[in-house]
């Protein structure tokens, strides 16, 4: 008779903890990295094995909550953690290239292209008026605007070098301390598993800081025993156990690397063993950082050497208004865009403009005109450019459709992880009145074992 | 793909990225009515965007062009008058060597000749050193301080070539000419036949008359000399104008082509920013009922 008190009894508990989870999952409707948690309630049998004197009835003994399940798609999140790290990626490549398009204003009448059109200009201005000082000095002003544009662009394209590798630096900083809290979480959960619990919030917590991890920098990862996980970033371990490694930037060197000090024994940056990132945010950076932003700076180089080529020996063919060879024009002592300046001798002196063609007389601006024409020469510093707009255009095009295709990638996977895991309200309140009916009936059954028990005892003369 | 379980989060979440893409492309056409440009940046259409500096740098060249070719129709248009003029007073000197040569002139009529023709002579020495903006247009490409030609017919300047860039594809056009063309040189130049002259009219002698007649056939070649020039000068000019009236259309023709490949096409920009506007809020609204009832209204309590 007392066994029946106890079968309603174990649903009663059961039951209880059903809808304590029901509310839970209630709760967190709106937990972002929340999932879902499910009670899954095993019925207990009856005696089973025969003892020699005494045979149960093999009547069953009631419920038991046998685990509280995390329903989570395993695969699924293994295939989150790689989109939303190339997602990662590919913006911060467009932010990228976003920022330098914004330097470079074209098309535009203060681009580039304007300004050399305007110089070409100034020197036929000069060749229709050899001896006209303001000619001179305009054609003097234009070439130090177009070398100031080509030195302010040269500046702030290494100046968002610079402020990537700081960007580098504060998320390779909250990598750091992401895999010391998944270390302890590590700890945490390995010790709940092995006394038989289901630690599904932290669960929850680990997997959200290693969702982070994947975004900064692409992770996989391997089950450790006892509900611990392994978090490596190309191929070298990150957390392993209750372990936490540390990833450091090295910027000493010409190109960025980082390293790896595993036991926080290291005391500076550039010792360690060298790590391999190639994905997530610290991988775009890392690319535009070595690879992308010095390749564009080479290329601007090109157009003001071929610029400062051109000018220059052209220059050197005609005679100044004193009837002396023209000298440079531009400073040879400079190199690339930074180093691009009009020389100071002639900033000082315009008459040392070469106008004139060998052997011409003073009003000869055969020189000038001839300059004037490199406009349209086909291999000249406007077609370098050009071509250079072309590429830089077509590969910040092609960064902004890869971001639209994965953007659409990520969020259809995610809606599928959501169907998994995320709380639906409609089923967690048929759940409760189910839990809540059951409950109601198992209250019941004690009632009816307690009205049995006072006829035996109390009715019966 | 088929999701078989909805939940209110992922019902939401898939509102707000919808509301989201279509403010971006609210944004984007915004940006295209108020910048009028159609193209901001290389990454939205890098073709677009190099045609556009191609055509903005040849529309710079082409102006530039303009300009020469205005420079030159001047300097041409100065040495016209100029060779016009000298045509004018060298026929004049013509008609006196004819009145000269007659026999039956006396010594005080003959000296009157000579004056005229010396007054003559000095004014076409001033036409030879006419300048264009303080620049003789004689000299080649010198600036000689007493001006082209001394006055005792020395010429001071150099032969070079004054060019002016005026079309595409290096189309240029010298637009001086050189004193020794126009002039002659040597025993026949213009200036020293007009002393001769002068020297014979004084001189009065039948040798001098005898000498005349030569004159006058030195004066005659320079005279052809000159009109031949002039129509050279004259075909110089229509060139240039024909290339200046080319710019010209060039230049609408390249304008119109930039605005094309970078402005917008007003009224269908408008039209789509209406539409986008109408899709924006139909969106806000479809996303408002995303608050919908769930089975808690429906259950009894």
């Amino acid at each position: 008779m007392y066994a029946g008190l106890s079968i309603a009894l174990s649903s009663l508990y059961a039951h209880r903890q059903a809808l304590e989870t029901t509310g839970h999952n209630i709760a967190n409707v709106n937990t972002e990295g929340y999932t879902r948690q499910r009670v899954r309630m095993e019925n207990q049998g009856g005696q089973t094995i025969p003892a020699y004197f005494s045979r149960g009835t093999s009547v069953g003994r009631g419920v038991n909550v046998a685990e509280i399940e995390r329903l989570r798609d395993a695969f699924m999140e293994a295939r989150a953690l790689a989109e939303h790290s190339t997602q990662s990626n590919l913006r911060r490549t467009q932010s990228v290239l976003g920022t330098f398009e914004l330097l470079l204003a074209e098309p535009g009448e203060h681009g580039l292209q304007a300004q050399l059109s305007e110089f070409w200009s100034s020197w036929d201005d000069v060749a229709n008026n050899p001896q006209d000082l303001a000619a001179r000095s305009q054609v003097i002003e234009l070439g130090r605007t177009l070398a100031t544009s080509f030195n302010q662009i040269a500046i702030q394209t290494n100046s968002q070098r610079e402020s990537g590798i700081e960007q580098m630096r504060f998320i390779v900083n909250d990598i750091n301390s992401a895999a010391q809290s998944i270390a302890g979480l590590n700890e945490e959960i390995r010790s709940s598993v092995n006394a038989g619990m289901s630690p599904n919030d932290a669960l929850d917590k680990r997997d959200a800081l290693i969702a982070e991890v994947a975004k900064y920098a692409g992770v996989t990862t391997r089950p450790s025993n006892a509900g611990a996980v392994n978090v490596y970033i190309g191929g070298i371990a990150l957390v392993q156990d209750a372990r936490a490694n540390q990833l450091q930037v090295d910027s000493s060197g010409a190109n960025v690397v980082f390293r790896w000090d595993g036991d926080n024994n290291l005391t500076t940056t550039t010792e360690g063993t060298l790590g391999n990132v190639a994905n997530g945010e610290l991988g775009a950076l890392l690319t535009a950082v070595n690879t992308t932003l010095p390749g564009y700076l080479t290329q601007l180089d090109a157009v003001a050497n071929s610029l400062r080529t051109t000018v220059n020996t052209q220059h050197a063919l005609g005679l100044d208004a004193n009837g002396a060879a023209g000298g440079q024009f531009f400073d040879n002592t400079g190199a690339g865009a930074s180093g691009l300046t009009v020389l100071a001798a002639v900033i000082a002196n315009p008459d040392l403009v070469a106008a004139a063609q060998a052997g011409g007389g003073v009003l000869d601006g055969e020189n000038a005109r001839v300059m004037a024409n490199f406009a349209n020469a086909s291999g000249g510093p406007d077609a370098v450019y050009k071509a250079f707009i072309d590429t830089f255009g077509v590969e910040a095009q092609r960064a902004s459709r890869q971001v639209a295709i994965q953007d659409e990638i990520t969020r259809q996977l995610d809606g599928v992880r959501d169907a998994e895991a995320g709380v639906n309200l409609d089923e967690e309140m048929s759940n409760l009145v189910k839990y809540q009916h059951a409950f109601d009936a198992a209250a019941r059954v004690i009632q009816t074992v307690d009205e049995m028990l006072d006829t035996v005892i109390n009715r019966m003369r | 793909m088929a999701i078989f379980r909805i939940t209110q989060n992922s019902i939401a979440k898939n509102s707000l990225d919808r509301l989201q893409q279509n403010l971006a492309r609210m944004e984007r056409l915004q940006d295209q009515l108020s910048s009028g440009k159609q193209v901001r940046r290389p990454s939205e259409d890098p073709a677009a965007v190099v045609s556009a500096m191609s055509f903005r740098s040849e529309v710079r060249r082409t102006e530039q062009y303009g300009r020469n070719a205005s420079d030159a129709l001047a300097w041409l248009g100065t040495i016209d008058n100029t060779l016009s003029a000298t045509t004018t007073q060298v026929s004049r000197v013509r008609e006196l060597v004819a009145l000269g040569m007659n026999g039956s002139m006396d010594s005080a009529s003959r000296t009157a000749l000579a004056e005229e023709v010396a007054t003559i002579k000095s004014s076409i020495l001033g036409l030879a050193n006419q300048t264009y903006m303080d620049k003789p247009i004689f000299a080649g490409t010198a600036n000689p301080a007493g001006g082209t030609y001394a006055s005792n017919g020395t010429f001071n300047g150099n032969t070079a070539a004054i060019n002016r860039t005026v079309g595409s594809g290096n189309a240029t056009v010298q637009v001086n000419i050189a004193g020794p063309t126009v002039f002659g040189s040597g025993a026949t130049q213009l200036f020293q036949v007009l002393t001769d002259i002068e020297t014979h009219l004084r001189g009065g002698t039948p040798a001098d008359v005898a000498l005349l007649s030569t004159d006058l056939d030195n004066l005659d070649a320079n005279r052809v000399n000159i009109t031949n020039k002039l129509a050279e000068v004259g075909a110089r000019y229509n060139r240039v104008e024909t290339m200046r009236h080319r710019a010209d259309e060039a230049l609408l023709a390249l304008k119109s082509g930039l605005a094309e490949v970078e402005d917008i096409d007003l009224p269908k920009t408008m039209v789509e920013v209406q539409l986008q506007e109408v899709a924006f809020q139909a969106a806000l609204q479809a996303t408002s009922r995303v608050i919908q009832p769930s089975l808690l209204d429906f259950l009894r309590s």
